[in-house]
């Protein structure tokens, strides 16, 4: 609790500075719990989550009771909220309970302000975006990456957006009209999603082996100085409403998430040493999302060009065409459909034969993930059980994922399951021993 | 005395016309005595299950004519589980309807198809017709009086409508309409295979900038023994609403763009 404190303080002494310049917007009956004034007009309240869960891995029941852990039991989260018309201050904290002694209770995870002039609108701060139409993983959402350290964050695969990363940021957004708006988004500087630690189960085991064959005095290196401008990323989007159709365009230089690693051997061919970078490039994408006989389409398609523009390097991943197509639709039954597929196609791919030692060598030309979802409500919408699944083609592997949510008033019991299958050289396949059962309550106030 | 006949004889009159009105007319008066250029509300729905058990939902309602038909859109107040929800659905004059949902989980507004219009509202007893019900054309049904009747105490018409559209999720309706006043009391609503599926009670009548306002509406299920009761604590009509709150930017802000 002790770094949430000056948190508080200053979020408080933020409040108070906004409350003067706070106004009406003379519409609307305002909120049905009116929250509390801290004076001169700014409204303050306060939400949260709470949730207790435990969470089994099924293949750790062999192993004993002692070789079985059920997780933190207790997470939450709070949000402190500020503003009247025309700002708004937030600041969003996450809770886990601590062990040993070893880190902090309180983590924050979103903290900005927001102003609105007119039609402009300007945010900063550490905060999550959406760009793109995709339901999930689509090619344009590129701002906050997914922490993907440790999968049993999840609560269903319509979950993903809970595993974005904030990033600090500056974010503007005009609007022309009712139906058209212009963002600008810059972000300093670039981190990486986490990965998880060494001797963690979500270890991407392909890297250990890589480690694992280091000299036993020499580790990784990574980029440093990631903070630096060198690693600013940004861009520009433009979205629009025409007839039917919503439409969008954006351009966005950044970093890829995946980082290239680049292996170097010694005069006996053994490896030497393993440096990890986070390529440059560009993003020019467009967007579509519109209803065409009861199908609610979306789709997504991008050009991402690395400074590999002929593909001949093999220290930098090539440039390639990234894609999302996806639909839901009420089938016969009340039964929901959610489909979307997505992939990503390496351009100059004949370029790669030439060099053995190219990061790419070896691997796949295209990347195509499937991702299913049925779903159905039953007493109203009190209760919802859902099948979802997410299979890549061209390796091989799964993770299928039914789960249960009953919902009454302000709480929830929930129940989600994950099975990791295929090859074991897959995304999904890696974790096959990682299946896992996750059963809990949550509740948001 | 032969001035007080005349009177007499023309309140006779008045009444026999009255009585001589169609079904058509009676139910085109009673819609038409709620119009309104805007309407603003807000409303706690009590959904009670068979066993008796409630859930309880806070929603805000504003609607606006437009030039290519209605706009509306419903914000969530209350639980905050849903709190920050929007729904917005437009007329788009081509007698078809686009709908949007902001989901604040999600931070991002979604297009949703329009033609899920049976199915229920979030979870309530209420379908999207039966909220579109107050102000569905009078002209896309057919009308009569099948009986005159007092019910809780007031006479009424009954009023048989029969859709001509047969795509349409009630096969006929039939409404209790106060002879005093227009005001619709009771409405049941028959499925296709002649059954009543669905029964709308009104109540707590009160005058609302000139309108006879029901301030509690009981929509039950009869086959699932459920019902949803609909308490209007506010409502206000033809006060301005801001062009901008139709817009995704109201969508996805809650600010007038």
């Amino acid at each position: 609790m002790k770094r949430a404190r000056p948190l508080l303080c200053w979020f408080f002494l933020l409040a108070s500075g906004l409350a003067a310049g706070a106004q009406d917007f003379g519409f609307g009956f305002g909120a049905a719990d009116p929250p509390a004034s801290s004076g001169g007009g700014l409204g303050a309240s306060v939400g949260g989550e709470v949730r207790a869960a435990v969470i089994a891995y099924p293949g750790d029941f062999s192993g004993g009771p002692g070789k079985v852990s059920l997780g933190n039991i207790f997470s939450g989260a709070l949000k402190f909220s500020a503003g009247a018309s025309g700002v708004e201050a937030v600041i969003a904290l996450s809770l886990t309970p601590v062990f040993d002694g070893a880190g902090s209770p309180v983590a924050l995870d979103e903290a900005y302000l927001r102003g609105r002039f007119g039609s402009f609108t300007l945010e900063a701060g550490l905060l999550t975006l959406t760009w793109g139409k995709a339901d999930s993983l689509g090619p344009l959402d590129v701002i906050n990456p997914l922490d993907a350290a440790d999968l049993t964050g999840l609560s269903g695969l319509d979950d993903f957006a809970s595993l974005k990363i904030p990033r600090p940021l500056l974010h503007g957004t005009y609007h022309i009209g009712s139906w058209t708006k212009v963002e600008g988004v810059f972000v300093p500087w670039y981190q990486p999603a986490p990965l998880p630690a060494a001797d963690s189960r979500w270890f991407p085991p392909a890297m250990k082996v890589m480690i694992d064959m280091l000299p036993s005095n020499t580790a990784p290196s990574y980029p440093g100085a990631l903070d630096s401008l060198e690693y600013a990323q940004g861009g520009v989007r433009f979205t629009t409403t025409l007839g039917s159709a919503d439409l969008g365009f954006q351009y966005y230089y950044g970093r890829l998430a995946t980082p290239a690693a680049i292996l170097s051997f010694n005069a006996s061919y053994t490896l030497d040493s393993i440096s990890f970078e986070y390529n440059p490039y560009h993003q020019v994408g467009l967007d579509y999302a519109g209803v065409i006989a009861g199908f609610n389409l979306r789709v997504e398609g991008a050009l991402n060009l690395t400074a590999d523009l002929k593909g001949d390097d093999g220290q930098v991943y090539n440039p390639h065409a990234a894609w999302s197509a996806g639909f839901d639709r009420t089938l016969p039954g009340d039964i929901m459909l959610n489909l979307q597929g997505s992939g990503t196609a390496r351009l100059f791919n004949d370029k790669l034969g030439g060099n053995p030692a190219d990061i790419e060598a070896g691997t796949d030309p295209t990347a195509t993930r499937i991702m299913a979802a049925l779903s159905r409500s039953f007493f109203r919408g009190e209760l919802e059980v859902r099948l979802a699944g997410i299979y890549e083609i061209e390796a091989e592997d799964f993770l299928l994922a039914p789960g249960l949510t009953w919902t009454k008033g302000d709480i929830s019991l929930f129940f989600f399951a994950a099975f990791f299958g295929g090859d074991r050289e897959g995304q999904f396949g890696q974790y096959r021993d990682n299946h896992f059962l996750k059963l809990g309550l949550r509740t948001v106030f | 005395m032969k001035r007080s006949a005349f009177f007499l004889g023309v309140f006779v009159l008045a009444a026999a016309l009255a009585g001589a009105q169609d079904g058509a007319a009676i139910i085109a008066a009673s819609r038409s005595s709620m119009d309104a250029q805007t309407v603003s509300t807000r409303s706690r729905l009590v959904i009670t299950a068979r066993n008796g058990s409630t859930t309880e939902r806070v929603i805000d309602q504003y609607s606006k004519k437009g030039p290519q038909g209605d706009r509306m859109i419903i914000q969530f107040q209350s639980p905050a589980s849903v709190r920050g929800t929007r729904f917005l659905t437009m007329e788009n004059g081509t007698g078809g309807t686009d709908q949007w949902i902001f989901l604040p989980s999600l931070g991002r507004t979604r297009r949703i198809a329009a033609d899920d219009s049976g199915g229920n509202f979030m979870g309530t007893d209420m379908s999207y017709d039966d909220m579109a019900a107050a102000s569905r054309d009078s002209g896309a049904d057919t009308h009569r009086i099948v009986r005159e009747e007092v019910y809780q105490g007031v006479p009424c018409y009954v009023i048989e409508s029969i859709p001509k559209d047969g795509s349409y999720q009630y096969s006929k309706t039939l409404s209790w309409i106060a002879k005093e006043n227009n005001s619709s009391l009771r409405i049941e609503m028959f499925d296709r295979r002649g059954a009543v599926a669905k029964v709308m009670e009104s109540s707590g009548f009160r005058e609302v900038s000139g309108r006879l306002t029901a301030t509690v509406v009981r929509i039950s299920t009869v086959s699932a023994g459920t019902s949803t009761t609909v308490y209007t604590d506010i409502i206000r009509y033809d006060e301005p609403i801001p062009e901008g709150v139709f817009t995704l930017t109201y969508l996805e802000t809650g600010v007038p763009g």
